[in-house]
C-alpha cells in the first residue's frame, strides 16, 4: 500500500485536485522566496534590518517595491525575512506535533489498557479547552525561574523553539487520536498476525507493519496543522508573546501596525496577507491530500445525489 | 447512559482541579514576586490584606499547600484582589463576562443561521459550483489571522468610511442601546466569521451523510421535492450533531473573543485574560482563566445534555 507505485498513484490524484495544484506551487514560491530572498539581498550588500530614517513610511518605489516600514526599511525584504521565521515555526511545530502524536496514539492504540486511557483523557481535555489563554500563560512563564535561564545563548532564538514547543504541546492530540484508530484497526490484521508469529518483536512490528500502515491519515492531518500552527504563532507574536526582537515574523510586524492604521495601512495588509495565503495554502493541500489519499470518499459523495 | 453523562461530569470536576493546579503552578513561574507588586501597586492594600495576601501566596511555604489554600478561600467565594483593578476579582470579572456575552451570544447565533443557510444550499449538489464556492469560502473563514481581519474591518468601516466606532464597547457619554449596538457591530463580525467556516463544512457533511440513508431514499420514492428533502428531512439530523459541534466549539470561541477584544479594546473576559497575564495581575488571571475553563466544560456538558434530551433514539432508550 505505502510503496513506490502507491506514492506515484497519490502524487497524481494530488496534481488532478486543481485546488492542492495551486496551493503546493503558492507555497513552494513562497517558501523559496523567504529562504533565497533575504540570503540574495545580503548578498549584494543589501541589509533586511538596515534602517533609513530619511525614508520612513515610503510608498512604493522602484528601490522599495513595496515601500518602507516605520523604520525606514524595506518591506518587501522584511516580509521575506520574517517569513522565514513564520514557515519554519509553522513547519516545525507541526512536525513535533505530529511526532508526539504519533509516538503516543500508536503506544496507545498498540499496547491499550491504563496508557490508552490516559492519552485519551488527555486529549480530551486538549479538545475541551480554550486553548489561547492558556498558550498565553505558557509564553508569559520565565524561563529562569524553571532554571533554563543558564542555557539561554541566543534569547531571540530560544523565543522561536519555545513557540514550536508549546504549540506541539497542545497540537498532538488531533495526530494522537487518528494514530490510535488506526493501530487499533491493523493491530489484529493477517500480516501484524504472521509477523509476530514469525518472532519479530515490538518495536519492529511497530516500525515495518503498523507504522507505514497508519502513515497516510497522519500525513493530512500534520498538513493541516501546518496552518493552525502558522496561525496559533501569529496570534501569540501579534499578542507580544510569541516571537521576540530581533527575530520578526509576520504576527511581530502586526503588532504596531495597528496604531499606525490611519498613516499607514498597508503595513497592516501585507504580513496579514501572507500569513492568511500561507494558512490557506496549507489547508487546501491537506483538504486535497485527504481526498487523494482516500478517493472512495470521493465515490461516497456521489452516491449521495 | 445517565450513568455515561454522570462519569462524565465526574472528569469534568477533575479536569477542573488538574486544571487550577497546573495554572495556580504556572503562575509561580511568571516574572515578579505577587506580594511585592500589589503592595507597591495598591496603597489601599493594608498591612492586614497584606498579611492576609502574604498567607494566601506565602512563598515560603509548598507550592501544594499554596495551593490548597488558594482552593479552599476560592470555593469558599473569595478570590482574592486583583492589583490592576484594585477590587475584588469576583466584583471585576462579572461585567466583563456580560459583556463577552453580549459579543459571543449574538455571534454564535449569526454563525449557525449561516451555516446551516450555506450548508443547506452547498449540499443541494454536492460537487457542483456553488459547493464548490462555498467550500472555499469556508477554508477562508478558519484560515484567516482574526487579528488582522479585525484590523482590516477597522480600517474599512472605521477609518475608510467612517461608519462604526474602531473599538470600545460604549462611547463616553453615551451608553444607550443603540451605542452598544454600533459598537458591537464590528466585533461580532469577526468572531461569526471565524465559527462559519467549521460550522459550515460540518452542516454539509452532515446533511450529506444523511442523505445517503433509508429514510431519505423513500422521502425521494414518494415524490419529495429536494427542497423539502433537505430541510425538512435531513435539517433536523444534521442540526443534532451540529448543536454538539457548537457546544464543543465554545473553547475556540472564548480563545478568538481573546483577540478580538484585545484588537477592539472591547472590555470583555478575553482581554480581562490578557491583560491580567500580562500586568501581572495573578490573582485574576487566575481566577478568569478557570472561570474560561469552568464555562467551556459546562458548555460541553450541555453539548451531552442536548443530546440526549434532542435524539428520539436516545431519549427512547433511557
Amino acid at each position: 500500500m505505502a510503496g513506490q507505485a502507491g506514492a506515484r498513484g497519490l502524487w497524481r490524484r494530488l496534481w488532478r485536485h486543481r485546488r492542492a495544484r495551486v496551493s503546493l506551487g503558492v507555497l513552494v514560491v513562497l517558501a523559496a522566496a523567504c529562504a533565497v530572498g533575504p540570503a540574495l539581498a545580503r548578498a549584494f550588500g543589501i541589509d533586511p534590518a538596515a534602517m533609513d530614517l530619511l525614508a520612513r513610511l515610503e510608498g512604493p518605489s522602484l528601490a522599495h517595491p513595496l515601500g518602507t516600514d516605520e523604520l525606514g526599511r524595506d518591506l518587501l525584504l522584511r516580509l521575506l525575512d520574517a517569513g522565514r521565521v513564520s514557515l519554519a515555526v509553522g513547519v516545525g511545530g507541526a512536525l513535533l506535533a505530529a511526532a508526539f502524536g504519533t509516538l503516543f496514539g500508536v503506544l496507545a492504540g498498540w499496547f491499550g489498557g491504563r496508557l490508552d486511557a490516559l492519552v485519551m483523557r488527555l486529549t480530551d481535555a486538549v479538545l475541551a479547552l480554550p486553548l489561547l489563554p492558556l498558550l498565553l500563560v505558557l509564553a508569559a512563564v520565565d524561563l529562569d525561574k524553571l532554571g533554563l535561564g543558564g542555557l539561554a545563548g541566543d534569547e531571540a532564538l530560544w523565543s522561536a523553539l519555545r513557540i514550536v514547543v508549546i504549540v506541539a504541546l497542545f497540537g498532538w492530540t488531533t495526530t494522537a487520536r487518528l494514530a490510535r484508530a488506526a493501530t487499533l484497526s491493523v493491530r489484529e490484521r493477517e500480516y501484524v498476525l504472521a509477523a509476530r508469529a514469525l518472532g519479530a518483536r515490538t518495536p519492529r512490528i511497530l516500525l515495518r507493519h503498523v507504522l507505514p500502515n497508519v502513515a497516510s491519515p497522519l500525513v493530512v492531518a500534520a498538513t493541516l496543522s501546518v496552518g493552525q500552527v502558522v496561525l496559533a504563532e501569529s496570534v501569540l507574536s501579534f499578542l507580544g508573546l510569541g516571537i521576540q526582537p530581533p527575530l520578526a515574523s509576520w504576527g511581530t510586524m502586526l503588532t504596531g501596525a495597528q496604531e499606525r492604521l490611519f498613516d499607514a495601512p498597508m503595513l497592516a495588509l501585507w504580513p496579514g496577507l501572507l500569513i492568511f495565503l500561507t494558512v490557506l495554502c496549507f489547508n487546501l493541500l491537506g483538504d486535497g491530500l485527504q481526498e487523494a489519499l482516500d478517493p472512495r470518499g470521493a465515490h461516497a459523495l456521489r452516491r449521495a445525489q | 447512559m445517565l450513568r455515561a453523562l454522570l462519569r462524565r461530569l465526574v472528569q469534568s470536576l477533575a479536569l477542573l482541579l488538574v486544571l487550577s493546579f497546573a495554572i495556580y503552578g504556572l503562575m509561580g513561574l511568571m516574572p515578579g514576586d505577587p506580594i511585592d507588586l500589589m503592595i507597591a501597586a495598591d496603597p489601599r492594600i493594608t498591612s492586614a490584606d497584606a498579611a492576609r495576601l502574604k498567607a494566601l501566596y506565602g512563598l515560603d511555604r509548598p507550592l501544594l499547600e499554596r495551593y490548597g489554600a488558594w482552593l479552599k478561600a476560592a470555593l469558599a467565594g473569595d478570590l482574592g484582589y486583583s492589583r490592576l483593578y484594585g477590587r475584588p476579582v469576583l466584583e471585576v470579572m462579572v461585567p466583563r463576562l456580560v459583556n463577552t456575552l453580549w459579543l459571543m451570544g449574538p455571534s454564535l447565533v449569526l454563525a449557525l443561521a449561516l451555516a446551516v443557510l450555506g450548508g443547506v444550499l452547498a449540499a443541494r449538489h454536492p460537487g457542483g459550483r456553488l459547493d464548490a464556492a462555498l467550500n472555499l469560502l469556508a477554508f477562508a473563514a478558519f484560515s484567516v489571522p482574526s487579528f488582522w481581519l479585525a484590523l482590516l474591518l477597522i480600517l474599512l468601516f472605521a477609518v475608510e468610511l467612517g461608519w462604526l466606532p474602531p473599538g470600545g464597547v460604549a462611547s463616553v457619554g453615551d451608553g444607550g442601546l443603540w451605542d452598544r449596538v454600533r459598537h458591537l457591530v464590528l466585533p461580532v463580525l469577526t468572531l461569526t466569521l471565524l465559527s462559519v467556516g467549521t460550522f459550515l463544512r460540518f452542516t454539509r457533511a452532515a446533511l450529506i451523510e444523511v442523505l445517503g440513508e433509508d429514510f431519505m431514499r423513500t422521502a425521494r420514492a414518494k415524490g419529495c421535492s429536494r427542497a423539502a428533502q433537505l430541510w425538512v428531512h435531513a435539517l433536523p439530523h444534521a442540526l443534532l450533531s451540529l448543536i454538539t459541534v457548537a457546544a464543543l466549539h465554545f473553547g475556540a470561541l472564548l480563545s478568538g473573543a481573546l483577540v478580538v477584544e484585545t484588537v477592539f479594546a472591547y472590555a470583555g473576559m478575553g482581554k480581562l485574560i490578557y491583560d491580567a497575564i500580562l500586568g501581572n495581575d495573578y490573582n485574576l488571571a487566575l481566577a478568569a482563566l478557570m472561570l474560561g475553563a469552568l464555562l467551556t466544560l459546562c458548555a460541553n456538558l450541555l453539548a451531552d445534555l442536548l443530546y440526549l434530551r434532542l435524539d428520539p433514539r436516545i431519549r427512547e432508550g433511557v
